[in-house]
């Protein structure tokens, strides 16, 4: 088992296959050997944690994907499909799920994070800049002359 | 925040999303649009497309980010309209210089070369719909009735060739010109020059080109007539078979030809053949137009799949990359039913050394009748041309189903070597006659990865259709 504390001092102890899902503290443990040492997680909050240990819990019989596995990927994916478990896993709200990423991506947790990617993608996917706005509170800061330009830049791949 | 997430996650995140929703992206705030111009998220989006769609001509190390990024986003768009049926092309009209055109032959898109009675024109169709179609240069064939012609650059694309069948009292000839094709004003300044005049007649049904070694095999449609040319050094020979074929009273022309590497392909009426290529000899100097081999000649066929009483009536093949020497190239058939047909031919290569013909589709646009057929080089999209139940003539254009050129090549035993499927294929029309017959279209051409289209019709009018 390992003992894991996040940034608010919660503490979970979990199985090693669950936490060795994560890249970081599966090197971790190699480092340190066996020991009773509590691993200190100082960017993941215990609600955070929580959710992604649920994530490995359910993964951990999965192979772990190897450096070949990753390097023959490739950089552009070409599916933004996700698993049916993964997809009503990752129906939470937008500040959960940016939280998930961040945490995937510190932890490095590579499928987990390629489903909270694909997520946002799909979350902006057929939205206008102005939805997409909304949808992230983002705040228009281009100049009328310049939101002209980029406007014109690509206006001839709308035609379609 | 998303815009709190370091740039790694958020082009990660791109990675995932359609080059539109991209675009999208961009007009948000100024940083995201910063990130969106990211050239490694360009490079891998370019590179992904170009395994299902076709690419205009990239040379991605030599590209701005916006270069590559405007050919994603122009083959994206492309892939969308070309099936759409609510996006109607633009036509423009070759400008009234040439009356009645007899031939035609489109050259990257960009070049068009038509011939009539009086001449062979060069016009620059330009990149897009919105250009002015050009002339560009032109010579005289005098009274000389040009019936047929052929064009194709030359590897150094500072030439095109240009070969013109024509008709004068003396019987018919074939002359092969070369027109400067460089896009600029100063190679416009030289005449077109005549490189090849052969006094028989060769049909010039199709062209093949061989770029890396500059070899072009002119066709005939009149049985296997193929003179394979080196236009760097003028030697000659001519594509043989064992036994005399003018004994032969069914029609076997030659419909198509192709380099593959270290073989030629040929596609006849009733039979595939493979052959080897024949040594090149330089011309006889006392009869220079004259083709005379002076050994008998040996025949160059290596393998022959015949369709036995099956003629076909038009055939149009793919490129031939010889960087995938293991994959078929594939042509397309309009058959005696006047269906088409799509072939996978698998050539000797290392891990099979039979030469394989396997159907993959049939098409079946009954009850219209299809004449004429194009297929893209990349073997994802075509045009054809049919006669309707109106009794007009239409040009079609259609996609051909995206997971085709992953059927491979199996090593079929004797008789299962034909895989036959027949589906309607999802066709949309471009462009038809109005009942009038002057206007029914009758030769065509395509470039798939810019989609446009030039259409020949009866009265002798040449369209361009840009999509």
């Amino acid at each position: 088992m390992v003992n894991l504390v996040t940034s608010d001092n919660e503490s979970f102890t979990v199985e090693k296959a669950v936490a060795s899902r994560s890249v970081l503290i599966k090197n971790m443990l190699e480092d340190v050997g066996e020991s009773d040492q509590p691993i200190p997680l100082p960017n993941v909050t215990a609600s955070v944690l929580k959710k992604v240990l649920e994530y490995c819990d359910h993964h951990k019989n999965e192979p772990m994907p190897t450096s070949e596995d990753l390097a023959a990927e490739d950089t552009r994916k070409r599916t933004t499909d996700i698993g049916e478990w993964d997809q009503k896993f990752i129906q939470v709200d937008q500040e959960m799920l940016f939280e998930i990423i961040l945490a995937a991506n510190y932890l490095d947790i590579k499928p987990l994070l390629d489903v909270g990617c694909k997520t946002v993608a799909n979350m902006i996917k057929g939205k206008t800049p102005e939805e997409i706005r909304k949808l992230f509170n983002i705040v228009n800061d281009f100049t009328p002359e310049e939101e002209a330009q980029i406007k014109k830049e690509n206006e001839w791949a709308e035609d379609r | 925040m998303l815009l709190d997430f370091p740039d790694e996650l958020l082009l990660g995140i791109m990675s995932y999303m359609d080059v539109y929703s991209i675009l999208s992206l961009r007009k948000t705030c100024k940083y995201l649009s910063t990130i969106t111009r990211d050239r490694a998220l360009w490079v891998a989006i370019i590179v992904a497309l170009g395994r299902d769609l076709p690419l205009r001509k990239i040379c991605i190390s030599a590209s701005s980010t916006s270069e590559i990024e405007e050919c994603a986003i122009r083959a994206v768009r492309l892939q969308g309209v070309w099936s759409s049926p609510s996006c109607a092309p633009s036509m423009r009209k070759v400008p009234p210089r040439v009356k009645q055109t007899q031939s035609f032959a489109l050259i990257d898109h960009r070049w068009l070369v038509t011939a009539s009675h009086q001449g062979v024109n060069f016009w620059d169709l330009g990149e897009d719909a919105g250009s002015p179609i050009a002339y560009v240069v032109g010579c005289s064939t005098g009274n000389r009735v040009v019936t047929n012609l052929c064009a194709l650059p030359q590897a150094s694309r500072e030439y095109a060739l240009v070969a013109v069948r024509w008709e004068s009292q003396g019987g018919e000839r074939t002359t092969v010109f070369r027109f400067p094709m460089m896009a600029s004003e100063v190679a416009w300044d030289r005449k077109p020059e005549t490189v090849l005049q052969l006094r028989e007649s060769v049909g010039l049904k199709d062209v093949g080109h061989d770029f890396t070694r500059d070899l072009v095999a002119f066709s005939s449609n009149m049985h296997l007539r193929v003179i394979i040319w080196d236009s760097k050094t003028g030697y000659r020979a001519v594509l043989s078979r064992p036994e005399e074929e003018d004994d032969n009273d069914t029609w076997n022309g030659t419909l198509a030809v192709r380099f593959c590497g270290e073989y030629i392909l040929v596609i006849r009426a009733s039979s595939f053949e493979l052959h080897s290529l024949p040594p090149l000899q330089p011309s006889d100097p006392s009869h220079p137009g004259l083709l005379r081999p002076r050994s008998p000649e040996r025949s160059t066929l290596i393998a022959s799949h015949s369709f036995g009483a099956e003629s076909f009536r038009d055939a149009s093949v793919t490129a031939y990359v010889p960087s995938c020497s293991g994959d078929p190239v594939y042509a397309l058939v309009v058959d005696s039913q006047r269906s088409i047909r799509r072939y996978a031919m698998y050539l000797p290569h290392s891990s099979h050394a039979e030469f394989r013909v396997v159907l993959q589709e049939t098409f079946v646009p009954a009850p219209r009748l299809v004449s004429e057929v194009r297929l893209g080089a990349q073997n994802r999209r075509g045009i054809w041309i049919e006669k309707s139940e109106k009794a007009t003539r239409a040009v079609m254009a259609f996609t051909l189903p995206k997971n085709s050129s992953a059927v491979r090549y199996q090593g079929y035993g004797g008789g299962e070597s034909l895989r036959i499927l027949t589906k309607d294929l999802h066709s949309r029309e471009l462009y038809s006659s109005a009942l009038d017959s002057v206007e029914d279209p009758i030769d065509c051409a395509f470039d798939e990865s810019t989609g446009r289209i030039v259409v020949s019709t009866r009265k002798g009018e040449v369209l361009i259709l840009d999509l």
